[in-house]
Parts: structure tokens; C-alpha cells; sequence
């Protein structure tokens, strides 16, 4: 029995003694010679992959979501045609498609195709850390982005023959689409805080 | 980034994605990670790999990390997991070892040596009585035979998640009656 004991005594307390071992260690690279000091600083795969993920800058951050949602707005200009601004014979014919839907549902599934599939392909392509900065540390980039392309679609000189009505759905389904989507991504990388008591 | 923020600091900011975060926590911790694992009877090469394993590991496993809780013991364990899982693989491993669960290291700075083993038997003879049938088995299992697991798992027809909190509970019990407590040292 005693051996038992000490056994366990010996593994519960070794974990304690490990951990104030790890923390005895030199912090930063002091610790090692400077050959592997060298190499842990400078010549290291792993730093480069791990970085890719996180962001360096706000501003970097900026210029990739607005440069892949500007290529997700083409992509959806060329799927389905806005207020008659199509960039391929396709996106008019669906266009068209769509236009045999009853209102406001044609006005609802014209907007949230505009805006979901840039949001679509910005999310296909930041990483998941990319994304949570986006959401916690920049959400009024977020916001301002789908407001100012609707902004500029509506501006634009078209032959549209849409009422207010129908613009006006248009717009909220254009600018809210990528926002409901979004949500669900702040659910799935929304960080763990510890429970207080 | 400020080099002055905390470990805890530095892994929330890691976690919300900011790069210069990860730069500091690898600057800081990199080479006592392989100072670790040579100690540990790694040769250089091979601490090296570990501590970028451990590294990756971390980033992959970050958002299991819950913010407000102390982050070195956290990291420790991914650290320690990795250079037995090396000394395994290169068949180096040392009887000693055992594999950490997360949740067994939490507050391991509050954790004191007790002054007087022998003081130590008789009250860890009791709380080993005290605990249910199945968690002194699973801890006997565990400790005494050896038996990873995976191979209790098979055994006791319960899942290695189940078994693994069980375990871990049972530890805690074993802490406590050491007159070690997790928030505050010896009670």
C-alpha cells in the first residue's frame, strides 16, 4: 500500500517539479548555444507558416479582405447581373431568372447574392485568426465595406426600372447578407474566456 | 507590441491574430523550450524539431486556450507532451514520464512540495480509500499498472475522454489531502 501511495504522491508532485524545471530554463534563446540560437531566430520554417496565419498590420489586413471582396463583387457581377449591371451574358440570363421570383424575394436574393459571394470568397481566404482580428479588433472595416459597394451600385449609372421598394430591399439584403453570414463565423472563432465565479 | 505584456497578454493578443504577439511568445519561450528538451536527453536536433512541434502545436491548439487562465502551465504541457512523444519515437523514453493531461496543470504554480514524506503516507493511504471504487481503480490502472488510456479504455468498456476527466478528478481529490489547493497553495 505504501508503495502505492508514495507512487502516486511522487506522480503528482513530479508535474510540479517538471513545470518548475521548464520555468528554471533561461527565457529567450540564453539558454541554448548560439548555433541553435541563430537558427531559432532566423532560419525557421515554422515562424514563417505560423505568421501567415496572424496578421502583421491592420492596414495589410485591409488591403487583402478589400482586394479578395473586390474580386468576390466581380464574381458576382458576373453570376448574376445588378440593377442591369452584368459583366457576362450569364449574369443577365440569371438575372432574368431571378427576376421571375415574386417581390420582395427577388429583390432579397438579387442583394444577398451581391454580398455573399465576396464574403464567400474573403473567408475562403483569410485564416481563421485573420478573420477574429477582423471581427474584434477591425468590425467597423466590416461594416463599412458592403454599405459602401450597395452605396456605389446604387449610384451607378444603370437601366434598372426598380422602384424605391424594390431598391430598398435590395440595399438592406445587399448590406445585412454579409453580416448574418459573419455572425456565424464569431460563433465558430469566438475565443474561450475562463468562467468567474 | 510591447515586449512588457504578460505571457497571458501575449496569448490573448496571439489569439485575436496579432503577429507581433507570436514574435514575443516565440522570442521568450523558444529557447527554454529547447533547453527543455535537451535536458530532457534530447539531442540538439531533435529539441529543435520538438520545440517547433510544440510551437505549432500551440498555434493549432490556441483557441482551446481560455482566456483569463495563467498560459505557461498550459504551454508546459504541450511542451512536455512533445518531448516524450520524441523520446518515445526514438525509443529514449524514461519510465518517469508520463503524458500531462491539460486540465491536470492549471494552476501548477500554486502546487508546494510537502516538507515530510513520510507525514504524506498515511494521509494519501486515506484519501486513496476515500475515493469511489471506479476512480481507485482507474487510478491504480493508471499508476500502478501503467496501463495507458487507450488500454484502461478497452478494459473498462469507457471512453478515454471519460476516463481522462475522471482521472483527473481523482488527482485533484489526491491534491487536496496533500493539503495542496489549487488556488492558493497549501491550505
Amino acid at each position: 500500500m505504501i508503495d502505492k501511495v508514495t507512487k502516486i504522491s511522487d506522480s503528482v508532485l513530479s508535474d510540479q517539479n517538471d513545470f518548475n524545471e521548464f520555468l528554471s530554463m533561461e527565457s529567450g534563446s540564453a539558454g541554448v548555444s548560439a548555433e541553435i540560437q541563430f537558427r531559432l531566430e532566423n532560419d525557421n520554417k515554422l515562424k514563417t507558416i505560423i505568421r501567415k496565419d496572424l496578421v502583421r498590420s491592420p492596414k495589410q489586413l485591409a488591403t487583402v479582405y478589400l482586394l479578395f471582396s473586390s474580386i468576390g463583387y466581380f464574381v458576382s457581377l458576373f453570376i448574376c447581373a445588378q440593377n442591369s449591371i452584368g459583366l457576362s451574358a450569364l449574369s443577365h440570363s440569371v438575372a432574368m431568372q431571378i427576376h421571375g421570383m415574386p417581390d420582395p424575394w427577388c429583390s432579397i436574393f438579387c442583394g444577398s447574392l451581391f454580398t455573399g459571394i465576396p464574403f464567400a470568397i474573403s473567408a475562403l481566404f483569410l485564416s481563421r485568426f485573420q478573420h477574429r482580428y477582423l471581427i474584434f479588433k477591425m468590425w467597423w472595416f466590416f461594416i463599412a465595406v458592403p454599405i459602401a459597394a450597395t452605396l456605389f451600385m446604387l449610384v451607378l449609372p444603370n437601366n434598372s426600372h426598380h422602384n424605391a421598394t424594390w431598391l430598398l430591399y435590395w440595399a438592406l439584403s445587399a448590406i445585412f447578407m454579409p453580416y448574418i453570414l459573419e455572425f456565424f463565423v464569431y460563433l465558430a472563432v469566438k475565443p474561450k474566456q475562463i468562467k468567474l465565479n | 507590441m510591447a515586449d512588457s505584456l504578460s505571457d497571458d497578454e501575449l496569448l490573448e493578443a496571439w489569439i485575436y491574430g496579432e503577429q507581433g504577439a507570436f514574435d514575443i511568445f516565440y522570442k521568450r519561450h523558444s529557447g527554454r523550450v529547447v533547453a527543455y528538451a535537451l535536458k530532457r536527453g534530447l539531442c540538439p536536433e531533435d529539441a529543435e524539431e520538438t520545440a517547433q512541434v510544440a510551437f505549432l502545436k500551440l498555434h493549432q491548439n490556441i483557441e482551446r486556450y481560455e482566456i483569463g487562465k495563467q498560459s505557461l502551465p498550459w504551454f508546459f504541457t504541450i511542451v512536455h507532451n512533445c518531448v516524450l512523444d520524441k523520446l518515445r519515437s526514438g525509443g529514449k523514453a524514461k519510465n518517469n514520464l508520463q503524458r500531462l493531461p491539460e486540465s491536470e496543470l492549471d494552476n501548477l504554480p500554486a502546487l508546494v512540495v510537502p516538507d515530510s514524506e513520510s507525514e504524506q503516507v498515511p494521509l494519501l493511504a486515506m484519501a486513496l480509500n476515500s475515493l469511489p471504487e471506479n476512480a481507485r481503480n482507474l487510478v491504480e490502472m493508471r499508476l500502478q499498472n501503467d496501463l495507458s488510456f487507450k488500454e484502461i479504455s478497452k478494459v473498462t468498456g469507457k471512453s478515454e475522454v471519460s476516463l481522462r476527466k475522471n482521472y483527473s478528478r481523482s488527482i485533484e481529490i489526491l491534491r487536496q489531502v496533500l493539503g495542496v489547493s489549487k488556488k492558493g497553495g497549501e491550505k
